[in-house]
Order: C-alpha cells, then sequence, then structure tokens
C-alpha cells in the first residue's frame, strides 16, 4: 500500500471512529419527574378521589374534578356518542377506500394517508373538510347500492364516479375549481335522482359553497320521495355552522350570531321531531351546545359552569367546551397575571368555579386577593386551598388561614393539599419544630391513598426542616411517579423505579456538603442502597481528586460493602503502602469504571436511561452513544444559576413549590463553616477541569514519577480512552497526544500499546 | 515510528478533508445552494403550532418558517397533522414551510421505493399548497433511520424541482463526517438548543464560531431565545426559535439582539 493510502484510509478510519457516537449523540430518553406539575401521577386514582397535593398548574380538567370532590360530588364523565361510535366502527377515510376498491378492483396499494381530508383555510392553516361521518355515509351507501343493483352495475359505476367528485373537494384550494358529479341522466330512476342532488349538495358543501349547500339540503328536505329526506335540515344547519366558522370571507359577530340561530333553529326543529332518526337527534342536541358556544359565549361559558358543578354525571362534550370557552376568554394557560386577563366578565361575575380556576391559576396580588376575599367570604374549602396557595408567611390573613388549615381533618379530599401548604408556611415563618411535627404526621411513603408526588412534596418539605443530618437524609430519598422529556409529554411510570434524588438533595450533596460531611452522609445505611453508592462514589472520587487519604480510606469500605464489583479496586487503594501509591491507585479505579463521577446528578433518566443516564450499577463499559462516563468541568450553568458541573435538565419545579424562590438556599444542616469548606472543595476540584483533561495528566504524571509502576501503561491506554469517550474541550486533545506518546515511547512492547492505536483531538 | 507517522499523517489528510481541499464538490453544491435560497433573509423565524403573529416585519430581512405540518411515520405510512394554528404575516414576508417528522413506533417500518417517493411528493405539494418558497425538514432521525432519511431527501429534492430544500441538523451529527449531510439538500440548520447533553456549552460556542467539523453545517445556524447564545461567526442563516408565541413587540425584540451579534 503506498505512503498516500496508508494516510488516506487511516484518516478514514479516525473519521469514521470518531463520528459514530456523533450520530447517536442525542438519543434521549425519559427524565424521572418526582413531582409533576401538570396532572396527578394516577388520574385513575384521582378520579376515585385519591387528590394528594392539588396544584395551580394542574390543568384545568383536574381541577374541575378536584373542585367537585371539595364539595362532596364524584366525577363520572360520559362520553360522547359520536366518539364512541368512530372508536366503534370502521377507522375512515380507510373504510371508504377499501369499498371503494372492492367495486372498482385497481389493483393498486391503498395509502390512506395520502387521501387529502384538510382543506386550507387563511392563515396558513387548514380545517378537517371532510370527516368521519361523511366517509361512513358514503361507505354505507356505496355498499347498499352495490346490494341492490350489484357491482358491475353501471347504477354503481356512476354513484361512485359522482362520489368521487365529492370527495375530490375535501382538500385543495380555493384556486382549485369545485369538482361537481355529473347530474343524473333524464331517464335515471327515482332513487339515482336522490342520490346524484344529495351528492351535488354535499360537493357544494366541501367545496365551501355554503349558501348554495344549504339551500340544497332544505329542498331536500321538502322531497317526501328522497331517502335523504331525514338529513335535509341536518345538514343545512351543518352548512350553517360552517358557514361561520370558516367560510370566506369572514363574517363579523353579529352577521355570525344570525347565522347561528337559524342553525339552531333547524336543530331545535330535528331534536323535536320523534320522526327523525334517533343518531340524527343526538348529533343535533350536541351541535345546539356547539352553537350555543359560539353565539353566546358567555353564556354558554356559565350554563356549562353550572352543569359542571351540578350532581351527577358529566358528559364529555361539556367538560370539553367548558375548556374550550375558558381557553379562548380567559386563557389558554395555566398561568398568567391574574390583573392582566382580558375577559369580558369581572371576578364577581363569575361562577363559583370559574372564579376559583382563575384565581387559583392566576399570578399577582390580585389573584392572592380575590382568594382571600372569596375564603373570607364563604368559609368554603376549596377557597382556602386557593388562597393558602397564594398567601406568603407573613401577610395579614395568614394567620386567620392558618388556623383555618389546622381544622381540616385527614377525611377531607383537601386535607393533603392543606397540609403541605400549612407546613409550607410554617418553615416559611421560621417555626420548623411545628412543621417537623406536622409532617410528622403525615404519608412518609406512597400507599394507595397517599400518591407518590404527594409524598415527593412532604420530603422536601422534611428536607427543608430537617435539625440533623439523619433525618435530612431520610427525607432526601424520592419515589419516581412519572415520567417524560418535559411535564406537557409525561406519563406515569408503569413499573416501579427505585427512589432517586430530586433536585434539593442534589444540589446539597454537590455544592453544601463538604467532603467530610459527604463521608458522615453515608457511613450509616440511611440512604438506600442505589443512593447511597452514588453518594458514596462522589465522596470517593473527590477524595482521591483531593488527595483527601483520611476521607478515602473512610469510604472504600462502604463502596466495597455496596458494590462487591468494586472490592478488588478498593482493597488495592486501601492497601496501597503510599500516600502517592494510593491516589493513582485511585485514579487508575477511576479510568476503569466511567460510572465514577465526583457530583450528584440533578436528574436521572427513566430505564434504560439514555439520557440523561441512570445509574444502576457500576460499569466499565465505555458506550459510543452518550458521552455520560465520569464528569464535564465544573462552569457557570444556564438553568440553575450557579457553577456545576451538571448537563442534565430535570424535569422539576421544586425549588418554587417548595421553596417559593429561584434558588434552593443551602440546608440548614450544614454549618457556615462547612458551607465555606464545601465552597473551597468544590472551587478545588473546579480548578482540576474536565475528567478526561485531569485523568490523562494524572496518568501522565504517574508515568513520570513512578514509571516502573505494572499500572502506568494501563492508566495511558484508559487515558487516551477517556478522551474519547469522555466530556471533553479545548484543552483535550494536548492531553490525549502527550498520554498517547508516552505510552508508545516508554511501553511499546505493552498491550496496551498495542491496543492504543490513535489519539483524539478535540473532536470539534 | 510507523504508527505515529500514520497518525501525524491522517491528521493533515484530515485538516486537508476539513479545509475543503479534497471537497471541490461541495463548493459546487455549495454555489447552487446560495442561488436556490437567494430568496430568504439572513434571519428567519420559526413559527410553530401554536397562533402566531408575526406581522410588521421588514421582509427583506426577516422571513418565517412556519410548522406546516407534522408527520408521524407508523407501519401505513405517515400519520399527518396539518397546521391549525393560525400565522399572521405579511404580504410578500418570505415563507418556508416546516415538516416535522418523528417515529410513531420504536422502530421504523421498512418503507419500499414506491412508499418514500410517495411521501416525498406529498412533501412538495405541502409546499405548493402552502404557497412557501421553500421546505425545511425538521427530523431528529436516528442512526437506525438514517438510510431511510437519505432517500427521503433525495426523493424530495427531485419533487421539489427549483425550490430549496432545508433541513435541521442535530449538532452531534455535525462534529463529524455524518454521511446523511451528504444528501442533496440546500441547507443544513445545526440546532443549537435544547441540547441536553454533555458538554452542551461548549459545544453550543463552537456551533456559533464555525468550528463544527462538517462544512455542510456552516452556513446556517438554529438557536432558541430562552437559551444564551454565545455570539455568531461567519455570514450564515439564523433560525430562531421561541418557546412563547411569536407577537410583533417579541419578534422586534429577537431581532435586536441578533443585530448586537452580527
Amino acid at each position: 500500500m503506498s505512503r498516500w493510502r496508508v494516510v488516506l484510509a487511516a484518516a478514514f478510519v479516525v473519521a469514521v471512529a470518531t463520528s459514530g457516537d456523533r450520530a447517536r449523540a442525542c438519543m434521549f430518553s425519559d427524565t424521572i419527574i418526582l413531582v409533576n406539575i401538570v396532572r396527578p401521577a394516577d388520574p385513575e386514582a384521582f378520579d376515585r378521589g385519591v387528590l394528594g397535593v392539588i396544584q395551580p398548574t394542574y390543568e384545568r380538567r383536574f381541577l374541575i374534578r378536584a373542585y367537585r370532590r371539595f364539595r362532596g360530588l364524584e366525577t363520572v364523565i360520559e362520553p360522547s356518542p359520536n366518539v364512541v361510535a368512530q372508536l366503534s366502527g370502521v377507522a375512515q377515510p380507510l373504510g371508504w377506500l377499501e369499498a371503494r376498491e372492492r367495486v372498482l378492483k385497481t389493483g393498486q396499494p391503498i395509502d390512506t394517508w395520502r387521501f387529502q381530508q384538510h382543506r386550507p383555510l387563511a392563515d396558513y392553516r387548514v380545517f378537517e373538510n371532510c370527516g368521519h361521518e361523511g366517509f361512513q355515509t358514503a361507505t354505507n351507501t356505496l355498499e347498499a347500492r352495490v346490494r341492490q343493483f350489484g357491482a358491475d352495475s353501471l347504477v354503481v359505476a356512476a354513484w361512485l364516479r359522482a362520489q368521487d367528485a365529492v370527495f375530490s373537494n375535501c382538500g385543495g384550494s380555493g384556486t382549485v375549481p369545485v369538482v361537481m358529479p355529473d347530474p343524473a341522466p333524464p331517464t335515471a330512476d327515482a332513487l339515482t335522482r336522490a342520490d346524484r342532488a344529495y351528492q351535488t349538495a354535499a360537493a357544494h358543501f366541501y367545496a365551501m359553497q355554503y349558501g348554495e349547500a344549504e339551500s340544497r339540503f332544505l329542498a331536500i328536505a321538502e322531497d317526501s320521495s328522497s331517502p335523504w329526506r331525514p338529513y335535509g335540515r341536518y345538514l343545512a344547519a351543518r352548512s350553517l355552522i360552517r358557514r361561520q366558522s370558516v367560510g370566506m370571507p369572514p363574517l363579523g359577530k353579529p352577521e355570525g350570531v344570525v347565522v347561528l340561530d337559524r342553525a339552531d333553529r333547524e336543530l331545535e326543529a330535528i331534536a323535536n321531531d320523534s320522526t327523525a332518526p334517533a343518531g340524527l337527534r343526538e348529533s343535533a342536541v350536541g351541535l345546539r351546545f356547539l352553537v350555543a358556544s359560539r353565539a353566546r359565549s358567555t353564556e354558554r361559558f356559565r350554563e356549562l359552569a353550572t352543569l359542571l358543578t351540578a350532581p351527577g354525571r358529566i358528559g364529555q362534550q361539556r367538560l370539553t367546551d367548558y375548556l374550550l370557552l375558558f381557553d379562548s376568554s380567559i386563557s389558554p394557560d395555566t398561568e398568567y397575571d391574574y390583573d392582566k386577563i382580558d375577559s369580558a366578565s369581572r371576578p364577581a361575575e363569575r361562577d363559583d368555579l370559574t372564579d376559583w380556576i382563575v384565581a387559583l391559576q392566576g399570578t399577582g396580588a390580585g389573584a392572592r386577593d380575590r382568594a382571600i376575599a372569596r375564603w373570607s367570604e364563604t368559609r368554603s374549602t376549596h377557597w382556602l386551598v386557593a388562597a393558602l396557595w397564594k398567601t406568603a408567611a407573613n401577610e395579614p390573613a395568614t394567620d386567620d388561614l392558618m388556623r383555618a388549615a389546622a381544622d381540616v381533618t385527614p377525611d377531607s379530599p383537601a386535607y393533603m393539599t392543606v397540609a403541605f401548604l400549612r407546613a409550607r408556611l410554617l418553615v416559611a415563618r421560621g417555626d420548623r419544630t411545628g412543621a417537623r411535627t406536622l409532617l410528622a404526621s403525615l404519608p412518609d411513603q406512597p400507599t394507595a391513598t397517599a400518591p407518590a408526588d404527594a409524598v415527593n412534596l412532604f420530603r422536601a418539605l422534611r428536607l427543608q426542616a430537617a435539625g440533623d443530618l439523619d433525618s435530612w437524609l431520610r427525607a432526601a430519598p424520592r419515589f419516581p411517579s412519572s415520567s417524560g422529556q418535559s411535564f406537557g409529554t409525561s406519563a406515569t411510570v408503569e413499573k416501579a423505579i427505585d427512589p432517586a434524588f430530586d433536585v434539593d438533595a442534589a444540589l446539597a450533596l454537590t455544592e453544601s456538603f463538604p467532603l467530610d460531611r459527604l463521608v458522615v452522609a453515608v457511613a450509616t445505611p440511611i440512604l438506600p442502597p442505589r443512593l447511597r453508592l452514588i453518594v458514596a462514589s462522589e465522596a470517593w472520587t473527590r477524595a482521591v481528586q483531593l488527595r483527601r487519604d483520611d476521607a478515602g480510606l473512610r469510604v472504600a469500605p462502604v463502596i466495597k460493602e455496596l458494590a462487591p464489583a468494586l472490592g478488588a479496586e478498593m482493597d488495592r487503594y486501601v492497601g496501597a503502602s503510599t500516600p502517592e501509591a494510593r491516589h493513582y491507585a485511585g485514579v487508575l479505579t477511576i479510568l476503569r469504571w466511567p460510572t465514577f463521577r465526583n457530583y450528584v446528578p440533578l436528574a436521572e433518566g427513566a430505564p434504560p436511561g439514555f439520557f440523561p443516564p441512570r445509574f444502576t450499577a457500576p460499569s466499565q463499559t465505555l458506550e459510543m452513544g452518550i458521552r455520560k462516563h465520569w464528569w464535564c468541568g465544573f462552569g457557570p450553568m444556564r438553568t440553575w444559576t450557579v457553577a456545576g458541573p451538571y448537563e442534565e435538565t430535570p424535569v422539576t419545579r421544586l425549588p418554587e413549590l417548595v421553596y417559593q424562590a429561584a434558588r434552593i438556599p443551602p440546608p440548614a444542616v450544614i454549618s457556615v463553616a462547612d458551607r465555606a469548606q464545601a465552597t473551597r472543595d468544590f472551587d478545588a476540584l473546579a480548578a482540576l477541569g474536565t475528567a478526561p483533561n485531569y485523568l490523562a495528566a494524572e496518568a501522565i504524571a504517574w508515568a513520570k514519577a513512578r514509571p516502573r509502576d505494572m499500572d502506568v501503561a494501563e492508566a495511558l491506554a484508559r487515558a487516551v480512552a477517556s478522551t474519547k469517550y469522555g466530556c471533553s474541550d479545548k484543552q483535550t486533545g494536548a492531553y490525549s497526544r502527550q498520554a498517547f506518546t508516552i505510552l508508545h515511547r516508554q511501553y511499546p512492547a505493552t498491550e496496551w500499546a498495542k491496543r492504543t492505536k490513535y489519539w483524539y483531538s478535540d473532536p470539534f | 515510528m510507523v504508527i505515529g507517522s500514520v497518525v501525524r499523517s491522517a491528521a493533515i489528510a484530515s485538516a486537508l478533508v476539513c479545509s475543503g481541499v479534497i471537497c471541490h464538490g461541495d463548493e459546487s453544491r455549495a454555489a447552487v445552494s446560495a442561488r436556490t435560497l437567494a430568496g430568504f433573509p439572513r434571519t428567519m423565524l420559526w413559527a410553530w403550532h401554536r397562533p402566531e403573529d408575526l406581522r410588521g416585519l421588514d421582509r427583506q430581512e426577516v422571513g418565517v418558517a412556519f410548522l406546516a405540518a407534522t408527520w408521524f411515520l407508523g407501519p401505513d405510512g405517515p400519520r399527518i397533522e396539518p397546521r391549525a394554528q393560525p400565522l399572521l404575516v405579511d404580504p410578500g414576508t418570505p415563507l418556508m414551510a416546516v415538516v416535522r417528522i418523528e417515529a410513531a413506533t420504536k422502530s421504523l417500518p421498512a418503507y419500499d421505493g414506491r412508499q418514500v417517493r410517495s411521501m416525498a411528493a406529498s412533501l412538495a405539494e405541502t409546499v405548493a399548497r402552502s404557497g412557501a418558497g421553500g421546505l425545511q425538514i425538521d427530523y431528529d432521525a436516528t442512526s437506525s433511520e438514517h438510510t431511510f432519511y437519505r432517500q427521503l431527501l433525495q426523493e424530495t429534492r427531485i419533487a421539489l424541482g427549483d425550490r430549496p430544500l432545508s433541513m435541521t441538523a442535530l449538532l452531534s451529527w455535525c462534529t463529524g463526517d455524518e454521511p446523511l449531510l451528504a444528501a442533496p439538500v440546500d441547507e443544513v440548520v445545526p440546532m443549537s438548543f435544547q441540547l441536553g447533553i454533555p458538554g452542551a456549552a461548549s459545544l453550543k460556542a463552537r456551533a456559533a464560531a464555525g468550528e463544527l467539523r462538517s462544512r455542510r453545517c456552516a452556513s446556517a445556524i438554529g438557536v432558541s431565545t430562552d437559551e444564551p447564545t454565545p455570539e455568531l461567526e461567519g455570514d450564515r442563516r439564523l433560525y430562531i426559535f421561541s418557546p412563547t408565541a411569536w407577537t410583533p413587540a417579541a419578534a422586534r425584540r429577537a431581532l435586536r439582539e441578533v443585530s448586537a451579534w452580527r
């Protein structure tokens, strides 16, 4: 092979070797969520009355359920009849396309997704023009005509051509000509003429010519010989509704109300017509609600609120309509500035349910004042909840609210919410003893009546109020309740996952605990084994880095006990004859086991845990996919506004929920002197930089200081590997090259040198 | 030392590759791409699936890349969710239709050539129906999906004709010699936000400084208004995402900041 071919081949190998992991570098898994702010972790249990701690940011469908529970009402939602019909029938338009193919026998594959159901509107959006009902009606009609005339008959062929013309108006734009079915021939029988009249009206409907569609459907309603007569007025009403909602040009409000009122008159007649098909009457009733929501939204909103707060079952459509009207008339968000709501109604004009939700979810003094005022007037449970969420520790009403909160008994559906808020206020007032007493009476483990989210919130308060390290450690583990890449996309965890740290404990263990306190923290088995090993690994890694043999020797037995696979490593570390030998033994262990970190991650992934990673057990595997080995540099982080090594982003609002602050303060169980030492430890670690740089520098120093040590070659080789798999920066390439060079110059015959064919420049 | 020499030579070869001496093919493709994208300003605002108001923009300076549809790839083809939220822009605003693609199942179904061509035709129709001047595909394809994605890009290039084809890219694709980026697209937009990976901060800094290894990623970059973004180097098209709905005031604020960067 020529010199240049060797060069190019080597370049190709280097490029492939360093690019493979990039391709998979962003394989995210879901992040464990410990307190979900948008929905309860177990919605089914919530419906059964297990409310946990109600949060203002919950989706409003859950707040409505909570409101009902606070008032002593269960919530049973009845699905919409149309939805039931759709879910139990054949999927459309697949059913229509398959029925069509059975007649035409083209042999062409059916790509349902290519069928254009949506029609463009102004403003670059589309709407679903042709829906399930239309396709189902066409399918049923085709099958009926086939049974009557035969699949190969001219009647069926003509009907099918006409229907294709109708559906070709489903998509397209205003520039596409309207496609009309051919008229029925003069000699056609009555059924064919009636079918064609119906299809022509439908074509106008789908072509958005609603005026023409309305008059043609009304004419059909007057034709006593047409089998489509029962549908005439219904579809005329649908044409009017479409005209108001998507018609062009758009109607102003007064004209729109006139059109909707006409639609409502037609629908009312159908709903009261005992001769009309039952399904049609039900649809008409449902559409009347829709029309009312659009034509008289304020009145309809109030009507719906009354229906939603009455005893008995709730229709799904009513709940949906209320939520849509809330979104459009108040806010689509679950947090908004209360004083800036541009709503047609003032607080005093609102129904109690809406008034409560608006105050609960609103931010600012206006929301607080409204909640307190309504509680003062009503002394009701739901307003107490809202007021407690809004009030700060030392406001005039707080004492009164605290007394009322203390009177809420454990059998109240609001008990956990009120207890949490009461404990939070006690801590905020500096009454940690009072908070601890209250928290001691609350669940500390998830049960059928105590959801994990609520327990985690209680533990967060216990952490904050802890009076000693043991209590703090007992409150640190939390119970995974859901997972997702955001609150909005989260789902309940299906199988139990081992406890994890939330950001309060993780931050403290990384930034506020000096090494000596970390050693004390892992000395007793208070933490569950997996979390204890995470903290012990952090402590031991720091001990190696900071050359604190005293600390490292105390932690090594703990690691050996928790991770027998590391037993030999810890024995070697403990048994080293000199501090220098011990230090390099520690460096080699870290190189061999890339799960060692010098910090506690802010978040972990749900199994299988690509990124953020999830620690399950010490591992020697170096994975190409994700740079999750060892640690990155300690630098300023945008999200947490503190200097730290964190690269994972937790899905949490814990600082605001529990601490009512943007940042979590250091734990009270750590003394001021210890915090100062923690800062010195942290700064020293920061100066040592990212793991590959540190490990390579140590391996190089080892080779220079103790070149005859038998493990030096391995350390150098693994250091080179760390520059490929670890978290690198602009300096890493130089370390990689130097370690590589020393390995090949001083230990050329070793297996480690033979295995280490390349060093790695800065990958960026 | 043979191995050392190989490594030194490999380093030189890599530098040559990276400097474009060997990749003269890229130059001609870059020239064509510059022509087809000439109608698009240097700053584009991403309008996502929510009501967006981007009226009042200087049409010479700012365009809009709007989410026209989201595709969920399933066994029988894509389930398409078209845009249902209004986008308000002034007439004449340069527009690019964005189609976001996601896999609906854990492993991607094996689509045949007919299906891929059909998808490409549908993408071209999306652009035509929307009235946009070009198409951008936003697809965080995993390694196992790259073969399909390359095929889709090739077929879409054909289906689009003269209209430009842009694609977003994960930063990880840009740090190596990702074969996917050799697809016949006119623009690659590395997404420099919501990274959630180790070394994100330094990676973003390098992306902004044009230090990503792949030259295909040098002509554009995507950022978000809620993440600090280092100053930009080079003359590249900037795409800006906002985690909250755009308003004319929010757009003006973002554009003022861009002027400061540039």
